[in-house]
This record gives structure tokens, sequence and C-alpha cells, in this order.
């Protein structure tokens, strides 16, 4: 139809299919995935995605992934690497003759990185691991020392406690050393360290098993334990147990060894574990040189491999969606074998495309959320740019509010989560806040107060008698009109039935959008017989409603079926019957056009099957399935028939709420100013000040929130739904899918 | 009345776990992996499921131990998240789950440290779901008194052991009273616990429950025939619930032969098919990935088909308790239906692994 790209359709679309040589495939779908602008489609949806072609190629790409993974992970540990940016390194050949061969280079110089940096890691463990024996050995070695010496110097105090030997033995570290009397040392013990967390449940499980004879002492180890393969900080205690006998012994030692203690031989001798201190001690500042060593090669190591992980972290964004490119070419060879039939039947189903700007985004998006639109259908989205923000005001309509939405709108920016959805959604709050300020005028309200702008048309000379100039207030409701008694009773007469005029516009404008459709679909007879009789129904409804001036809007909905209004009986009978005889209309012109549709199909059908030499048994069966078919399809439109009937009454109802809300909108905000504001006009002085000052904050924060925010939210989904259910289900198919191209633009790349 | 304020307590939790439950392989994804050529199209098949990428960061190549380890630690976690968010009484049922493990746990280091094998070794093949604190220490023990008293006189086994401790010495024999000790006395414990806890959940259970108690009885008599266990103290290991006890107990106390077990199974229309052998194909089992080619004598091979309908009927009773709402059943069946499905994930990869793939498909399946 037109070349432009419009939002009143969507964008044109073609099937195109590639034929592309198995060498070049990959470099074509990239080119086209940086172009971002091809849909592939799954050609084998049947087939297993290990049975694809380019599986291998895949999972060689997932291993190359995973050592990245690998390699990274080691670096951030090490900590102050500078990984040098993506931007900055020289980006690798990921098309082009010469791609297969750099892949095959990067593989493998990952992997040579990865066994090196395994070795190298395996090493600086071992080491690790003994420096910290070492260390935990010394420190068992120096508490145990402590631990003599004190026993030694209490010696005497024990003597004389001799007596006490009643006393229950585990409680007091005094008495324990009770068995240390004789400094012969006789006595054998089993020292070592422990994870903290184990100490109590190591010495409950030994104080059974010896039987509640139990010696033991510990000490905590102030110094943490730093495991180097997984990082984790523990902390130890050094134990020392005494006990008496061979068994025994290895019975300690066997729990203690398979509690995850170390156990350390300690001579009792206070000079030869002076000399072990002192070997263990230079043994330590050995390996811790060694260490210190390793620690720099490996930093060196991984400082270089940051360097090559740079250039493939550079393509782990380009790599993910290499995979993605690689099952993109499973499908796209395929495109050669699979026949063309077969695909061309396939894509008659294209998807919807429209393009949009910053501006209709917001649109599109409310409209998308309801279904997207078949292919080349008629979008609503275009005229909900102007429709929306509309009905909106219509529920909102208040100067004041709409000043600050549009303030808002102008200012809001990406700071927060909530901040960003109103940031998506900023031009359509712009839209409302010019609007808003458009109704506030047309209602005449400013916060719920009126402008006198011009002199009213409406005077109150006296007290008790109203007197109308003659004039007519140039722009909205008369300022005269607020805060009278009978205002509540004009402004909801108006409102209703400006909703009603309103709604009825929205949808004879919804309904006649089906053209535009018919017309470009071909399909004529349905403008003719779908269109004539739904709207003649909608209509002489409609008008009924239109035809009577009464105050009451709903009141005479009713009585317009009750026949109670006097004098307009006459139309309102011819309209109620034509009204009655649109029904049977709708319901045979429906019947007529699928029986018309149906036909045209079957048409097709037996020409397609010529072609493919197809035996005349399959006309007959497809005879038989049309007839179940249609039967079926009978129902349906019966279905839709009545709801049509019943949805013209009840969307024409649900119209009511722009009135309902509005009158809710404006009650609410004359209520917050009385309550709060009002009042504070009448106390003077110092106090009267402060006083409004608080009142005017807690006013503005009242109208932020519950007028402009929840107010607004509740209207958004009022107009939601009238956009939706009311006008959209008038014509709107929304049988459409997205169109997805691959793309390697991706919005987000920060993967864990 | 106690569907008013299920929700309130473990509502969250069992809608948790029902999710759980939906990510459960299902036939189509079995179909894939057994048409898997190599242990990495395996991983790649299971990265389109609920396990996600778990495999991912292991560098290839893959053993099935790494496999079953891997889908068991995230087993172990769903249960350990379900188990800190559960409040009472659902917390005591969960953890009356884990009693069962703690027994495997214990049998399994009591055995090993006879056999003279390392204890780390021991530790690390413990299911995680059944560690205590002062497992490590069984090691030292050396006759059940010793056990009871030093190591297990503070763990929940503790009421359990009071029946087992009649035993004697620690031989492969006793060990295996003692398993089956601890657990009739765990069985019949949960069964009345879950009784406690009312109508929905104690029917869920007690089905299920039953099964595993008449399956025990069914094992016991069956692997008691020519072993010196004495039909006294045989009579004795059976658990005191189930649908077989009490009539068929007693005469399976009696069994002297495949036959009589044959027909007390009769009685339960269940239990009917659990001794038809279809001659001409050897139903193999799925156990936990062993390979026993002795399917030449009969005898074996009921049993392997026995062991086969047993994991088959508990699938089924597990996949009941889904079925109801309100009950903490649920959360018994997820687990051992996971558990169901990691032995056949094993199974396949073993198969893989080994290149049998002619035996690849019997395993059991859930849906």
């Amino acid at each position: 139809m037109n070349d432009y790209p419009s939002l009143f359709r969507s964008e044109q679309m073609s099937l195109v299919q590639f034929f592309i040589p198995r060498e070049v495939a990959h470099d074509t779908i990239a080119e086209l995935g940086e172009l971002g602008d091809v849909q592939f489609k799954d050609l084998n949806p049947d087939v297993n995605p290990f049975q694809r072609s380019f599986v291998g190629e895949i999972r060689r790409i997932d291993e190359m992934a995973r050592r990245v993974r690998f390699l990274t992970s080691q670096i951030n540990k090490e900590g102050n690497i500078p990984i040098r940016d993506l931007q900055d390194s020289v980006p690798l050949l990921a098309v082009g003759p010469s791609a297969p061969q750099t892949l095959d280079e990067l593989d493998i110089k990952l992997s040579e990185h990865e066994s090196r940096v395994l070795q190298m890691n395996d090493s600086y463990q071992t080491l690790s691991t003994r420096a910290r024996e070492l260390q935990e050995a010394r420190h068992v070695l120096r508490e145990t020392a402590q631990f003599f010496d004190k026993a030694q110097a209490q010696e005497m105090d024990i003597r004389r406690s001799l007596d006490d030997g009643t006393q229950p033995l585990l409680a007091d570290p005094d008495v324990e050393t009770q068995g240390l009397r004789d400094f012969s040392f006789d006595l054998e013990f089993v020292a070592g360290t422990i994870d903290r967390r184990r100490i109590s449940t190591l010495e409950r499980i030994l104080w059974r098993v010896l039987r509640g004879n139990l010696y033991m002492n510990h000490i905590d180890i102030d110094e943490v334990f730093v495991d180097p393969s997984t990082g984790e900080e523990t902390r130890k205690n050094v134990f020392i147990i005494f006990a008496h006998g061979d068994l025994l012994l290895s019975k300690i030692r066997k729990i203690a060894e398979s509690m995850g203690g170390t156990l350390y031989p300690i001579d009792s001798n206070s000079e030869r574990r002076t000399q072990a201190l002192r070997d263990v001690t230079a043994r330590l500042e050995d390996i811790n040189i060694v260490l210190y060593n390793t620690g720099t090669t490996r930093h060196q190591e991984l400082a270089r491999i940051a360097e090559a992980v740079i250039w493939t972290t550079l393509n782990s964004s380009g790599m993910t969606l290499r995979q993605k490119t690689l099952l993109a070419e499973g499908w796209v060879p395929t495109r050669d074998i699979t026949q063309i039939q077969l695909s061309l039947r396939r894509a008659t189903v294209t998807s919807t495309f429209h393009r949009t700007n910053k501006f209709t985004e917001g649109f599109q998006a409310i409209i998308d959320a309801y279904g997207v639109a078949t292919y080349q259908e008629v979008n609503p989205a275009l005229f909900a740019v102007v429709t929306f923000p509309f009905l909106f005001a219509v529920m909102f309509g208040d100067l004041g509010h709409g000043f600050l939405t549009f303030c808002v709108a102008l200012v809001v920016q990406k700071i927060h989560e909530i901040l960003e959805m109103l940031f998506y959604g900023r031009y359509i709050v712009l839209a409302y806040g010019r609007i808003l300020s458009l109704y506030g005028l047309l209602y005449n309200d400013l916060f719920s107060k009126s402008m006198r702008l011009w002199t009213s048309g409406l005077g109150v000379p006296w007290k008790w008698h109203s007197y109308i100039y003659g004039r007519v207030y140039p722009i909205g409701i008369d300022p005269a009109w607020n805060g009278s008694d009978n205002a509540l009773i004009f402004t909801n007469s108006y409102k209703m039935k400006m909703s009603i005029i309103l709604g009825v516009i929205h949808m004879t404008f919804a309904t006649c959008l089906q053209i535009p459709n018919h017309i470009h679909f071909n399909k004529w007879s349905n403008i003719l017989d779908r269109l004539r009789s739904s709207s003649a129904f909608l209509h002489s409804i409609l008008a009924i409603s239109g035809y009577d001036r009464a105050t009451h809007l709903l009141n005479m909905l009713i009585a317009m079926f009750l026949a109670i209004i006097p004098g307009q009986v006459g139309v309102q009978v011819f309209l109620l019957l034509l009204a009655g005889v649109c029904i049977p209309w709708m319901l045979c012109e429906m019947k007529r056009v699928v029986q018309d549709d149906s036909n045209g199909i079957s048409h097709r059908r037996s020409l397609d099957g010529d072609e493919e030499r197809g035996e005349a048994g399959i006309t007959a069966d497809e005879e038989h399935e049309h007839e179940e078919e249609f039967s079926e399809v009978m129902i349906h439109q019966a279905i839709h028939t009545i709801e049509f009937c019943l949805g013209c009454i009840s969307n024409t109802a649900s119209y009511l709420r722009l009135w309902a809300l509005s009158l809710a909108h404006a009650q609410l905000s004359e209520v917050l100013w009385e309550m709060t504001l009002e009042g504070t006009f009448e106390i003077g002085g110092v106090f009267g000040t402060i006083f409004m000052v608080f009142m005017f904050g807690m006013w503005f924060v009242l109208t932020i929130f519950i007028l402009c925010v929840m107010e607004g939210l509740s209207a958004f989904l009022h107009a939601l739904r009238l956009h939706w259910v009311e006008a959209n289900g008038k014509h709107y198919a929304a049988e459409g899918y997205p169109f997805k191209p691959l793309s390697f633009i991706v919005p987000d790349e920060d993967e864990a | 009345m106690e569907a008013l304020f299920f929700n309130a307590d473990a509502g969250f939790l069992e809608g948790v776990v029902r999710g759980y439950k939906a990510g459960l392989l299902n036939q189509g994804n079995y179909n894939n992996l057994t048409q898997c050529e190599t242990l990495e199209d395996f991983r790649m098949q299971l990265s389109a499921t609920e396990y996600g990428n778990f495999l991912a960061n292991e560098p290839l190549p893959i053993s099935t131990t790494t496999i079953s380890e891997r889908a068991t630690r995230l087993l172990v976690d769903q249960f350990n998240y379900l188990r800190n968010n559960a409040v009472a009484p659902l917390d005591k049922f969960l953890e009356y789950m884990t009693y069962a493990y703690m027994i495997d746990n214990v049998i399994l280091i009591i055995t090993g440290t006879l056999h003279e094998r390392d204890t780390h070794e021991l530790l690390e093949r413990c299911h995680p779901l059944g560690v205590f604190e002062t497992l490590p220490a069984l090691c030292v023990a050396t006759n059940v008194e010793e056990l009871y008293h030093s190591v297990l006189v503070e763990t929940p086994l503790a009421p359990y052991f009071r029946d087992a401790l009649s035993a004697a010495d620690l031989d492969d024999l006793h060990i295996e009273i003692i398993r089956n000790t601890l657990y009739k006395a765990y069985l019949e414990d949960f069964s009345s616990f879950c009784a406690s806890l009312g109508s929905p959940t104690s029917e869920v259970m007690d089905l299920i429950l039953s099964f595993e108690a008449d399956r025990r009885t069914i094992n016991i008599t069956l692997n008691s025939f020519g072993t010196e266990l004495s039909k006294d103290q045989r009579a004795r290991l059976y658990p005191t619930i189930g649908r077989l006890f009490p009539a068929g107990n007693n005469v399976l106390a009696k069994a002297d032969d495949l036959e009589t077990v044959r027909q007390v199974c009769e009685g339960i229309p269940e239990y009917r098919n659990f001794f038809e052998v279809s001659r001409g194909h050897a139903a193999g089992v799925n156990g936990g990935g062993d390979f026993d080619d002795d399917d030449d004598d009969p005898e074996s091979a009921v049993a392997a088909a026995l062991e086969k309908r047993f994991f088959e009927t508990e699938v089924h009773y597990n996949k009941l308790a889904f079925l109801q709402q309100f009950n903490y059943g649920v959360f018994f069946s997820y687990v051992k239906l996971k558990e169901q499905e990691i032995r056949s994930l094993t199974w396949i990869a073993e198969c893989l692994a080994q290149q049998r793939r002619e035996r690849i498909n019997e395993f059991v399946s859930l849906w």
C-alpha cells in the first residue's frame, strides 16, 4: 500500500530463502546478525537439538566458554589484576575466511592456559597446605609448651589440693592438670588442631568413649586459616588430651582424625619440644619463601592470562551469540533440502513488525500486551496515541494535577527500578499531562477550585435568587457552579452524558476500523454484512438512548425497554424492533459469510489436491470435514452474535466508568482541599501561619500520592480496559506473533 | 478443618514443592536423553531441562559419579531450602525423612569400618541428607553397645537402637539385622507420627509407608533364605505396619521358599504382579547402576524383576500423593521421585559411558 513505514499497519514482510553454501554460512549469518533485521525460522522443529548439524561446534564453544569462565574466576579470586576493557582490545576476527582458524587457535590457547593454571593451582595448594600444617604445628607446640609450663608452676597448689580429688573431673582446669603431678610425664597424650565448631562435639564424644575420664584442654588459635582452594576461612583450636593405655590413645586418635582434626606428635620433654618448635619454624620459613615464589609466578601467569582472557571475554559476548548463530545456521542450510512447498506453507503465518519510535513505543507496548496484531492488520496503537490519554484525561481532568504530571514527565530520569518503568512510559505521561490540563480547563478545575478567567454567566446577586445573565461561559464549566448546592447534580448529569457520547464515538470508530481491514484483506462482502448489521444494532440501541433528554441516563436506558416514557413510544418501538431484527440478521449474515469462506477454502484446497495429483477420495473426505467444521462455526457465530448484542449494552454501560471516575476524582480532590488547607485560612497569627505551612505540606504530599499516583494508576487501568475490551474487541483480531530478528546487540550483557 | 489453616503454615512450601515436581523430567526428556551418543550430548540435553547448567563448570570428560553427585546436590539444596523454611509440624516431618538416610549412613560407616576402609572416604560416600555431627566418630565402635553409648545416644536414632542392642558382635549378618531393626523401628515411629498429623497426611503417608514396610518384609524374607538367620529372629525384623501385617507377616515368618512369598503377595491386588516374570525378556533392574549379568538362573531373574517392580510401585504410590492437597506427603514423595529420577539419570549416563546402549531403556521413568 505504502512504502513509508507507518504505525497504521505492521510493516510488509517478505519471506526470503537463503541458499547458502555451508562454508560461508557462518559468515553470512554473522553479517545478518550484525544487521539485526532477519528472523530465522526453525525449519526442522522435530529434530533434536543434538542431531542438528552444527552441534559439534556449539559444544566446542561451550567448552571454550567454560574455560574462559574458569580463568576469569581465577583472576577475580586473585584480585587486583586489571582486565583490559573489551573495547580496547583488538576484536577477534570471527568472520571471514580465517575464522575457523582463529577459533582453533583460541581453543588451543585457552586449553593451554587452563592446564597451566590448574597445575600451578595444584602446586600452590599443596604448598600452602603444607605451610598451614606447619603453622598449626607451631601453634600446637607453643600452646602445649605454655600449658606444660603452667602445669609445672601449679604443681605446688595441686599437691595441696589433692584431697579434693572427688571433684568432677571435667569442670575445673586446675583439676584437669592433676594427672601431671608426676613430672616424669609417663602419662601419654594426644595433641592437635581441630575446627572450632567441632570442638564441643569432640569433647562430648570423647567424654562418652572414655566413660567420663576425660582430661582435655583446648585453646583458641587467634589466627584465621584460609583454605587456598576455596578461600574459606576456618578458625581452629589446639587441643590436648591425656589418656592412659594404647587402646584408648588409638581410639582417641581415630576419633579426632575422623572428626577432621589434625594430630601432631609432641614430645613431653620440654627441651625436645623447643627443639621441634625451632625446627618447625625454620621449615615454615622455607616453605613460606617457596610459597611466595610460587604465588608470584602464579600471579604473573594469571596476569598474563588476563590479557588473553580479555580478548576471549570480548568474544564471550560474541561467543554466546555465535552459539545462536550456529544454531540458526542449522536451519538455514536445511532450507536447501526441505521442500520449498513445505517451507512456504509454514511461512504463511508472518510475524508482525511495527516500527516504533520512543514516542509510540509505549502505546505500542500497551496494545501488544493485549495481543500482537495479525500481520498487516490495522494497528490500534496508532489511535491509542490519541484516545488513550484522552480517555484518561476524561477521568482525571484537573489543571493542577495535569501540570504536575506534565512536569514529572519532563524531569523523570532512570534512577530506580520503578522510575525506570515510568521513564519507559514518559511520553505517555507527557501526553497525559497535556490533555489533563486541557480537560482541567474544560472542567474548570484547579486542585478542585475553579478559575474565574471570564465573567461568569450565572450570578447569585441575592442570597436566594439566582439570576441567569444570558451569557454563556466561553470555555468549560461556569465557575459559578463550584461550591453551589446543586453542583453535583449538574456535573453528574453532564459527565454521564459526555461519557456515553464519548463511548459511542469510540466504539463506532472501533467498529469502523474493521473496514480498512476488510478492504486490505479483500473481504468486501464482510463490510456490507457484518458491519451493516452490527452497527445497525449498536446504533439503534444508542439512538434510543440519545433520543431522550432526561437527566438520568441510566433510568432512561431501563425505561427504554419498559417503554414508560410517554410520547416517544412510537419512535422507540420502531428502534427497538429494528434492534430486534438486527440480531437474527447478524446471525444469518455471519452464517452466509462463513459459508462463502469455507467454500472458497475447499475450492482452493481441491486445486492444491490437483497439483499434488491427489485422489478423488480426498475431496469427499474434505466435504465431510467441512460439514463438521461448518456446524462448529455456526455455534461459534451464534455465541459471537449473542456476545455482541449483550456487549453493546454492557460496553456502553462500561463507558460510564469515565463519569464515575472523573466524579470520584473531583470529589476526592475537593475533600482533600477541605480537610487540609481550607480550614487554615481562618486561623490568623504566627500559629496560623505555621499550621498553614504544615497543612500545605500535607496537602501537597497527599495530592501527589493519592490524587496523582494512586488515582492516576486507577484511571490508567480503566483507560486500558476501555481500549482492550471495549474498543479492541470490536475489530482487533490480534492473532499475530512478534518479529524477533536475530541480532547481536544484547541489551544487557553482564552474566554472573 | 485441617485445610483451613494448612496454607498459613505450609502453603508456601507446598507451592514450592509442587513447582519442583513440575520440573521433574518427563517421558519426552527421557526419550531425548536415551538418544544421546555421548555424555556431552547428555549434558546438553539436560541443560534444556530443569537441571539447567548444573554441569556447565565441570571439565570434560564428565564421569557418571559427578553427574549423580551434582544432581543429588541439587536435591539436597532443595530439601534444605524446604527444611529451613518449614514450621512445626512440617519441620518434624522433614526431620523424620532424614532419619532414613541417617540409618543408611550409620550402617555404611559401620560396615566400612568393619572392612577397614578409610573413614574419610566413607564419609564422602554418605548421603548428605543423613549426615550428623557425630557421624565420623562411629568408626571407633567395635560392638553395638559401645556404638550406642558413645555416639548414637544423642542422635534421634537412639530410641530405635534399643531393640538392636541385643546383637552381640559386629559382623555382616548382625549389621544387616541392626539395619533392619532400625528400619523397622523407624517405619513404625514415622507411621505413628504421620497418624498423629491427621487425615490427609496420614492417609497419603500410610499408603506409602505401608508399601515401604511390605517391601522390606518381602526383601528380608527373600534374603534370609539359606542364611543362618532363624525364623524367630526373622519374624522380629518385620515392621508391624503395612498391608501384609499381621496375617501375611505370620505366613512369611514361616516361609521357606519363594512360592510361599508369592502366595502371600497374591492376597493384595496391587502386589499380585510382583512375581510374574515374563519369560523371554529378562527384566533388568535399575539399581544404583550396577551391571550384574547373572540373569541366567530364575531366582535372580525374579529378584531383579521384583526390584524393578518395587521401584515402579513406589513411584506409583508417590505420584498418588500429589493428587491430594493439604498434605505433607508431597514433600516425602517429591524427594523419593527425585531420587528415582537421579537413579534413572545415573543409569542412562552409565549406559552411555560403558557403551551398553541396548540396556539404556531399563530405567524407571516417572511419567
